[in-house]
């Protein structure tokens, strides 16, 4: 089994995973790619990308010519007709499905479009949203295997349709718009978080923003409560998306659901409810201030950082963070002595 | 494994739905002032032209007459020797000229085809908004000819042209062919570094012959 998009092809032969949902080794650069065709493949070093893209050629061709079977997934698939729709610019995807014999298709059921007027829309919409192109080079509709009267295309071609989850994220009302998802990675590329961490720390095929958002939702929120939380909640990715799903609203709505369902930590939850208490009583919080100052200068070093906490939590959150510490007086008790 | 008849069955649950719909629901209607980038006022071969310059296409404009000599010139300043031949009309151009036209024909393995320098096709359409070229598989029509040899020499006339996809979705006839490519380009990675390299699977060069109407142009066929 050969991986034939050429970003998972490299990932195949280095061992790697995909770390972007469009630019899958996006984490890579030419030297880790030249290295791995150096060792798997049996080539000469090189560096250079256009020397790698031919060497890539050639393997993949003699693959193409002698498999039996290609799989393919589909951007989306036509109810109209009964098309599938494959976009790639490689090319990858009408090799796999016009060379080998048989073409089994692959696809969630959240990817079917009703009418080709809809799949225009979408299809203008893909593309520029995740590449910045018209459309991607290749956009293929897919019928049926070859025809009677036709000279190449496969002989069969099968069709699997996915729930593993969807259904469940379909019965979620709130939920439900995070299936109108087009994978079109543009809430990734604006994403600070997916820009500063990639895309392996989710822990799952779908990255970024609508990976935080699905991969709860397709695995289970206990299993992924990192996730949700992990969001400046800037909004970026809502303002990208081009199928106007509200990804920071639906990451708000998680935390909540982690809140209903009980799944944050007996410590975390004492400290929300002590906080939202002393935030009722403005005698307590100043109170909770001045003993929060007075802590801090205490533990702070002379150049005034803590970097230093006995232990708990916020000993790992010193690890890689310099807080500073707080001024001798409050903002609050300052304004009122320049106000006299 | 579960069946056709429980997968919908799960479906319905989720949309709070007790019994299947008697009907299909009507699904929105797509606001064309919104979605469409070209219009029928439009100078198509000049959007088209510039549209396929844009994404990589090369594009030679000809009269009608000139087609074949045109398609000649280009396949040997190519150095095409091997040539895939879509088009029945310049079959003897090329034979003249010497090249070896592939035989491609009831040959699913495209053995042929692998070993071909260039391929001359027609079109089913071209939409201008994008610069693409529609290309459906049929028994005239190979799925591997605008895909396998390193050269894609396209014939659009003038009256292929259709504005937008849009137009194309709406005037294509009910039955689909087994295969419809839009071909928006030479094929293309940026996946090493973000360095753009053309000619990774498909060919690293689509030339476009885009050929103006004779005068006496009978009307529109194609689609």
């Amino acid at each position: 089994m050969w991986e034939t998009d050429l970003a998972e092809f490299i990932i195949q032969l280095d061992h790697d995973a995909p770390s972007h949902i469009v630019t899958a080794m996006i984490h890579k650069n030419r030297a880790a790619v030249g290295r791995a065709f150096m060792r798997e493949l049996g080539v000469p070093y090189t560096e250079d990308p256009e020397a790698l893209t031919r060497i890539a050629r050639e393997f993949l061709r003699d693959k193409y010519r002698r498999s039996d079977l290609g799989v393919s997934g589909a951007n989306f698939l036509l109810a109209e007709d009964g098309s599938i729709v494959l976009c790639t610019n490689e090319g990858n995807g009408r090799f796999c499905t016009t060379a080998p014999r048989v073409h089994i298709a692959l696809a969630g059921i959240e990817k079917l479009v009703a009418t080709r007027e809809h799949l225009a829309v979408l299809l203008k919409l893909l593309a520029r949203t995740s590449t910045a192109q018209p459309l991607t080079c290749y956009t293929n509709l897919i019928t049926g295997p070859r025809r009677a009267d036709e000279h190449d295309g496969p002989e069969q071609l099968h069709i699997i349709l996915l729930d593993n989850g969807r259904t469940g994220i379909l019965a979620d009302a709130t939920f439900r718009q995070a299936l109108r998802c087009i994978r079109c990675g543009a809430c990734l590329n604006v994403c600070p978080v997916y820009r500063n961490v990639g895309g392996h720390a989710y822990g799952s095929v779908y990255s970024g923003p609508i990976g935080a958002v699905i991969t709860p939702l397709l695995r289970g929120l206990q299993n992924y409560g990192d996730l949700p939380q992990a969001s400046s909640l800037c909004g970026a990715c809502g303002d990208a998306c081009p199928v106007k799903i509200d990804l920071p609203g639906l990451l708000i709505e998680l935390r909540h659901r982690q809140v209903q369902r009980r799944l944050v930590g007996r410590g975390e939850r004492l400290l929300m409810w002590l906080y939202a208490w002393a935030l009722k009583r403005p005698w307590a919080y100043r109170a909770g201030q001045a003993v929060q100052r007075l802590v801090l200068r205490v533990v702070a070093d002379r150049d005034g950082y803590v970097r230093r906490w006995p232990a708990g939590p916020s000993k790992k959150w010193l690890v890689a963070r310099d807080l500073p510490a707080p001024s001798r007086q409050s903002f609050t008790a300052s304004w009122s002595e320049q106000a006299r | 494994m579960i069946t056709r008849d429980d997968m919908l069955a799960r479906i319905r649950v989720a949309l709070g739905r007790t019994a299947p719909l008697s009907q299909a629901p009507t699904p929105p209607a797509i606001p064309d002032e919104l979605v469409r980038l070209a219009s029928p006022a439009d100078d198509l071969p000049a959007v088209f032209r510039r549209c396929a310059e844009e994404v990589g296409m090369e594009v030679v404009p000809c009269a009608d007459a000139e087609v074949s000599a045109v398609v000649v010139a280009l396949l040997r300043s190519a150095g095409a020797r091997r040539v895939v031949c879509g088009v029945a009309s310049l079959e003897n151009a090329l034979c003249e000229t010497g090249m070896e036209l592939v035989d491609w024909r009831r040959d699913p393995s495209m053995a042929r085809v692998y070993d071909a320098d260039a391929a001359v096709t027609d079109v089913h359409a071209a939409l201008a908004e994008t610069g693409t070229l529609v290309c459906c598989a049929d028994a005239q029509h190979s799925r591997g000819s605008t895909l396998v040899p390193p050269l894609h020499v396209a014939i659009v006339r003038h009256q292929d042209i259709v504005p937008d996809m849009l137009d194309w979705v709406r005037r294509a006839p009910g039955g689909a062919p087994s295969s419809t490519v839009f071909i928006t380009g030479p094929s293309k990675t940026a996946d090493i570094e973000g360095v753009l390299v053309r000619g990774v699977h498909g060919p690293d060069r689509v030339v476009i012959v885009l050929v103006a109407e004779p005068s006496n142009a009978p009307a529109p066929t194609n689609l």
